[in-house]
C-alpha cells in the first residue's frame, strides 16, 4: 500500500520528465531508495509497471537501487552505516539519529527513444 | 536513443507544499499537531476528549485524513469543531498538498490550533513533512508493547508519545515498564504520557503539553 502511492509520485516524475525530454518512449528507468523509506523494492517495482500501463513508459525496465543507511554517531563521531531501522552504531551502540543517507526517493536517469 | 540523467527528487514538491503550509501557520501563529497512530487506536477520540480544555472551539480546526467517509469529520463537526476530511483514496498518508488544500478549505482567520489526524498506520506518515510542529505517535495499549521496536521511523519522527486505552491494561499483557524500555531503546529522550480517554485521566497532562509547545512555538 505504502509502494504504491510512492509509485504514484514516481509515475508523476516520470511523465513529467518524459515531456521535458521529448521521449517517445521510455525504455529504461534507474530509481534509487533510501533503506530508510521502508520500501520493498519488487514491491515498487511491481506497482510502477501496473501504473505505468498506457503510458510512453509502458514495458520499461525499471532498475531499483537501494541506497544504504548512513548516520553519524555522536559518540564514535564516524559516520556509519547502519544494519537496520534502528539508528544503532555498529561499534559502540550509540544511537545515531543524524541520518545522512537513506531517506532518498530519486528518479536517477531513464533511457529514452527520443 | 538516449540517456537522460535526472537525479529528480520525487518528493520534492512536497517540500515546497510543507515551507509554504510552515510559513502561513507561522505568520498566523497557529500552532500544528501530526497525530499518527493506528486505525482504532483512539486518535479522534483523543481529540473529542481534548476540545473541551482548550479554549474556544473557533480558534481550533482539525483536519482528518481517511480512505473514505468523513465518519471522522463529522465526529469532530459535533463538538463545535470545524473540520475538514480528506478521503485519500489509495493514499496511505496524508502530504503537504492535501494540508494545503484542507486549509483553503477550512480558513485559518482566528485559528489558534490545528490537529492533522493522519491515516491510521504507522508506517508511511512518519515519512512525511506536511508543514506540521509536532508529529505526535498515537499507540493503544492492546496494539502491545513491543510497537516502537516495530516501526522504528514513526517513534524517531514524533516528539510525544500518547498512550491510549490505559484502563485495559490489566486485561492484557501489555507491560508498561517493557513499552518505555522500547520507546528509549528507539528514542531515548521521546516523552511518553498515559492517557485514559473513558476516564479522562491524563487528558490534563495532555492539553498542557499541547500549551506548552503553543508557548514554545509563539513566545
Amino acid at each position: 500500500m505504502h509502494e504504491f502511492s510512492i509509485a504514484q509520485e514516481f509515475a508523476g516524475a516520470i511523465a513529467q520528465e518524459g515531456r521535458k525530454a521529448g521521449a517517445k518512449r521510455i525504455l529504461r528507468l534507474e530509481i534509487h531508495v533510501g533503506r530508510y523509506r521502508a520500501i520493498v523494492p519488487e514491491t515498487l517495482a511491481e506497482c510502477l509497471k501496473w501504473i505505468l500501463a498506457d503510458t510512453v513508459a509502458e514495458g520499461a525496465e525499471i532498475e531499483i537501487v537501494e541506497i544504504p543507511v548512513r548516520a553519524r554517531c555522536p559518540q564514535c563521531d564516524e559516520i556509519r552505516e547502519m544494519e537496520d531501522l534502528y539508528l544503532v552504531c555498529s561499534e559502540c551502540g550509540s544511537l545515531c539519529p543524524e541520518v545522512l543517507s537513506g531517506k532518498e526517493l530519486l528518479l536517477y536517469s531513464m533511457e529514452i527513444e527520443d | 536513443m538516449a540517456e537522460v540523467k535526472l537525479l529528480e527528487r520525487v518528493l520534492k514538491a512536497n517540500e515546497v507544499w510543507a515551507e509554504e503550509i510552515r510559513g502561513m501557520f507561522r505568520e498566523r501563529r497557529i500552532f500544528c499537531a501530526n497525530l499518527i497512530g493506528s486505525p482504532g487506536s483512539g486518535k479522534t477520540t483523543l481529540l473529542e476528549k481534548s476540545i473541551p480544555f482548550l479554549g474556544d472551539p473557533s480558534g481550533l480546526a482539525v483536519i482528518e485524513g481517511d480512505l473514505a467517509t468523513s465518519r471522522d469529520a463529522d465526529r469532530i463537526g459535533r463538538c463545535g469543531v470545524d473540520s475538514v476530511q480528506i478521503a485519500t483514496g489509495t493514499g496511505c498518508h496524508i502530504d503537504a498538498h492535501h494540508v494545503r488544500q484542507a486549509v483553503d478549505r477550512i480558513g485559518l482567520i482566528n485559528r489558534r490550533m490545528i490537529f492533522i489526524e493522519n491515516v491510521g498506520n504507522l508506517v508511511c506518515p512518519a515519512q512525511f513533512d506536511i508543514g506540521e510542529h509536532a508529529k505526535v505517535a498515537v499507540l493503544s495499549v492492546p496494539e502491545g508493547d513491543e510497537k516502537p521496536l516495530k516501526y522504528p521511523p514513526l517513534f524517531q519522527a514524533c516528539a510525544l508519545v500518547v498512550l491510549t486505552k490505559t484502563d485495559l491494561i490489566p486485561y492484557t499483557d501489555f507491560n508498561r515498564d517493557e513499552f518505555t524500555k522500547n520507546v528509549r531503546l528507539v528514542n531515548p529522550n521521546l516523552p511518553v504520557m498515559e492517557v485514559c480517554c473513558k476516564t479522562g485521566e491524563g487528558i490534563d497532562r495532555w492539553v498542557e503539553w499541547l500549551q506548552a509547545q503553543y508557548r514554545a512555538a509563539f513566545p
